[in-house]
């Protein structure tokens, strides 16, 4: 008798430590305040991002307070980690906005872990932002030469390994022919050099010093034909922000906008910013080719996105990606 | 019984000479080429490296970031794990049917944990906590349950007979003659801890810490020299914080070295 | 037969969390808490639903756990071996203690993702690589507890040893090792759940495995998939705890039953 009592108690715990547990599930909320000039919802922006150069206009907007000129106040941006735990960290509302790819975009949105809106865009694949590298004298020359080759990407199932399966299939191969492998972009010089891998997905800076410092040689150029001009990431907020605050996110959208203009218009400000948030110095930074920066969000371009997911078996069935495009306008 | 040296020098002195000696070891590896440079730097770059770390306006905020957030998070977890530990090792049948529980939830890797984490706490310094107690209450449990069956079973009896209650004899004999093997616990809790300080702020994001540190270094060329760099000053963290274990461990149970007689 | 239904009741614990577990997700409703039902399900599917040949594992199944589960037990043994005797060295010479115990505080203080790329850099990627990157992540609790057990041995179980002249080896063998054999295996189960965790660790950079199963399923959002990944995990490290407390009582018999029959 005293046994069963006991076991009662016992899962008494345990539902109160669930309860506790479904409680701190909840997520954020978002606190307004009224007293400002836009009639702003929200004035105080989380923006997490990561470390890369494309973020630039987020920093530029910071220093140059375009932030500020919209009555929002971002004081640091939130370096994130990428992937499942970075889009956690938007879900959850420990992030207002959050930089992200549009692969993980869209396939959060696609396996309904959460719903999305793209308020603006961060960078496009050109000419020179990304390379596939091969050690020096190494006998691989064209994309052909992959096949039974290893290829490292900075993550599994993602714009990297996408953009591959693409470029190989143009080249009459398939995933089946290549040996994908996840390398931190910092570690892949050193791995390309010591034969870790065969052939690495590298963007700027990191393909540049490989080529200066080991005399690695780029192969090809990832985005090319059916993926020039590729999409690579945006600025996300979740649907229930975006409905909640429009004008928040138009003043976002505004700054954001003015500040992506600078970054086009004059690299020698994203110089200036890049060694503010990450550790690229600013030599290196001058090697850059940079000019990824966009400022609209292109719904064909998007879609693209989704096809070639659909098309490579990252998503079950076709995705239809304007419904991630955020088109609410405040006025 | 030889003569014990008491002497803190000789320990430092044995100790620099000991890290010298690996240090060199390690340096000849990289430059005799049995560590590629071009995919680790060598032991020197790295020194360097760190020292100059110190400069760096952000470095020294992002340690004392990850100091706080490893003292908050043991802090918790010998709270949740030492009074856990004392019941189910005084209570064989609450252990054996938290069993299961326990030996399934322990090996599941916090590394995996942490997007869950990420989308459950709201707040990163909370996040960071929870995922050193949940690492590293295990430690604590483990060694408190076995320090508890490994109590003489005599001084037990003994206080038995007299009278004494069963929170009386566990307060008196189980506890004290269990403390050791605690400490030991919470000493191997306290380096679990910092790793998984370090690892919830490099994989669960942020902008404090030595993992966001070295997740922005991640962005650099010059990168993998900053990231062991950074992660030379963790294992200084872990070095001095045992320091402090140890010295702490020896002054409490110095009754229990004597009857030992350990040969420190 | 008894036995075996005393053990199976054992576990009542289980399906109550798994109906608390499932109530409480099918209320939450978020993707990142399938319930699981649905876990097991994505599980079934995935890893348990081959030809009875192969006990119903999938391809999938047989082509990551069996080289998981073999390079974790390679490095734990390793480990084992490794640090029960730098342990009990370093516990019975003071002076070796003092040289390398910096260096030991200092390595494992050191994160092993962070680690990662020098064993890289070191074993390239394979096998040995992984199985050196588990190995040392493991070790440190082997090492201490190895160390604290030889250096607490009854001062007069030495004395005795030494009025009956034993040998250095007979004296490791019949008196240091039994006494610090408690610790000795509190050591080794510590570092044996540790050693799961380090395999998702050291398989991050892998094409195979558990590990990098989860990997995947993280980058994917299969959020069934990673549940299912750590239900794999929780289990595995469930039976081989169970193994090694059968190991541990057989080894252990003479130890309690000397402490608690005090004749």
């Amino acid at each position: 008798m005293s046994g069963l009592r006991r076991r009662l108690r016992v899962s008494a715990v345990l539902l109160t430590a669930t309860a506790l547990f479904a409680a701190g599930c909840g997520g954020g909320g978002s606190d307004s305040s009224s007293a400002n000039a836009g009639g702003l919802e929200k004035t105080e922006l989380n923006i997490g991002m990561l470390p890369l150069p494309e973020t630039a206009p987020i920093q530029i907007a910071i220093d140059k307070g375009f932030f500020k000129a919209e009555g929002l106040t971002v004081t640091k941006p939130t370096i994130i980690a990428g992937g499942a735990a970075g889009m956690a960290d938007l879900l959850s509302g420990k992030l207002d906005v959050m930089h992200s790819n549009y692969v993980s975009a869209i396939t959060t949105v696609a396996k309904g872990a959460g719903k999305l809106k793209v308020v603006g865009e961060a960078w496009t694949a050109k000419p020179g932002n990304f390379a596939l590298m091969v050690k020096k004298g190494s006998p691989i020359k064209s994309v052909a030469d992959f096949k039974g080759k290893t290829v490292a990407v900075n993550t599994y199932k993602n714009v990297a390994e996408l953009a591959m399966l693409s470029l190989l299939k143009t080249n009459g191969l398939t995933a089946e022919d290549v040996t994908f492998k996840e390398f931190p972009f910092p570690q892949m010089q050193g791995a390309l050099a010591t034969n870790q891998m065969d052939v690495a997905f590298m963007p700027e800076p990191f393909y540049q010093t490989a080529a200066s410092k080991d005399g690695a040689v780029l192969v090809a150029e990832p985005f090319a034909g059916p993926t020039a001009d590729f999409p690579i990431a945006g600025y996300l907020v979740t649907e229930d922000f975006a409905k909640k605050n429009p004008k928040t996110v138009a003043a976002f959208q505004r700054a954001l906008v003015k500040a992506t203009e600078v970054a086009i218009s004059n690299s020698a400000e994203v110089e200036a910013a890049l060694p503010k948030y990450t550790k690229i110095d600013r030599a290196t930074a001058e090697l850059m080719v940079l000019g990824g920066f966009s400022t609209t969000v292109n719904a064909t371009r998007l879609q693209r996105v989704a096809d070639l997911m659909t098309d490579f078996k990252y998503l079950d069935s076709k995705f239809d990606a304007s419904s991630m495009i955020y088109s609410g306008s405040a006025s | 019984m030889r003569l014990i040296p008491r002497a803190l020098n000789s320990a430092l002195v044995c100790g620099v000479i000991g890290v010298v000696v690996f240090l060199c070891l390690a340096e000849a590896a990289g430059r005799l080429g049995i560590i590629s440079t071009a995919a680790f730097p060598l032991t020197s770059t790295v020194l360097v490296t760190a020292v100059k770390l110190v400069a760096d306006p952000d470095f020294l905020p992002d340690v004392a970031d990850t100091f706080i957030g490893w003292a908050l998070g043991l802090a918790a977890t010998v709270v949740v794990a030492v009074p856990l530990g004392l019941l189910l090792g005084s209570v064989p049948p609450i252990e054996r049917a938290l069993r299961p529980v326990t030996e399934f939830l322990r090996p599941i890797p916090s590394v995996a944990l942490i997007p869950l984490a990420a989308f459950v706490f709201s707040d990163r310094l909370e996040m960071k906590v929870a995922m050193i107690v949940y690492a590293s209450t295990w430690p604590i449990l483990i060694n408190t349950i076995y320090g508890l069956r490994d109590v003489d079973p005599v001084a037990k009896e003994t206080l038995r007979s007299f009278g004494f209650g069963p929170l009386a004899v566990l307060l008196r004999v189980s506890l004290p003659s269990a403390a050791p093997f605690i400490a030991t616990g919470i000493r191997v809790a306290a380096s679990v801890a910092l790793i998984l300080a370090v690892s919830t702020e490099l994989l669960g994001g942020g902008s404090d810490g030595l993992g966001s540190f070295i997740a922005v270094a991640e962005s650099s060329p010059e990168g993998i020299t900053l990231i062991v760099a950074a992660t030379v000053w963790a294992g200084l963290l872990g070095l001095l914080t045992n320091g402090a274990f140890v010295w702490a461990e020896r002054r409490i149970f110095r009754w229990h070295t004597t009857k030992t007689g350990a040969a420190q | 037969m008894r036995k075996f239904v005393n053990g199976l009741l054992r576990l009542w614990v289980v399906p109550v969390v798994l109906v608390v577990w499932e109530l409480s997700t099918r209320a939450m409703e978020q993707a990142f808490f399938p319930p699981p039902s649905k876990i097991l399900a994505t599980m079934g599917k995935l890893w348990f639903s081959g030809s009875p040949l192969t006990l119903f594992l999938t391809d999938e199944a047989l082509g990551n756990f069996p080289h998981s589960v073999g390079r974790l037990l390679a490095a734990w043994v390793l480990s084992g071996v490794v640090g029960v005797t730098f342990g009990v060295a370093i516990g019975r010479s003071p002076l070796l203690y003092r040289f390398v115990d910096p260096i030991i505080q200092f390595g494992r203080a050191l994160p092993p993702p962070a680690l990662l790329p020098m064993f890289l850099a070191i074993f390239s990627t394979g096998t040995k690589m992984q199985v050196v990157t588990i190995a040392f992540g493991v070790v440190w609790p082997v090492i201490f507890n190895a160390a604290d057990g030889a250096r607490h041995v009854d001062p007069l179980h030495l004395e005795t040893a030494r009025v009956f002249r034993f040998s250095r080896t007979q004296r490791l063998f019949r008196v240091i090792l039994p006494s610090a054999l408690p610790k000795i295996f509190a050591g080794l189960r510590l570092s044996l759940s540790l050693a799961l965790i380090l395999m998702v660790i050291a398989e991050f950079f892998s094409t195979e495995g558990i590990g990098y199963q989860l990997r995947l399923a993280q980058r994917e959002f299969e959020l069934a998939t990673m549940w299912g990944t750590m239900i794999i995990l929780g289990v595995l490290g469930y039976l081989l705890n169970q193994l090694f407390l059968l190991a541990e009582r057989r080894a252990l018999v003479w130890h309690s039953s000397a402490r608690r029959n005090p004749a």
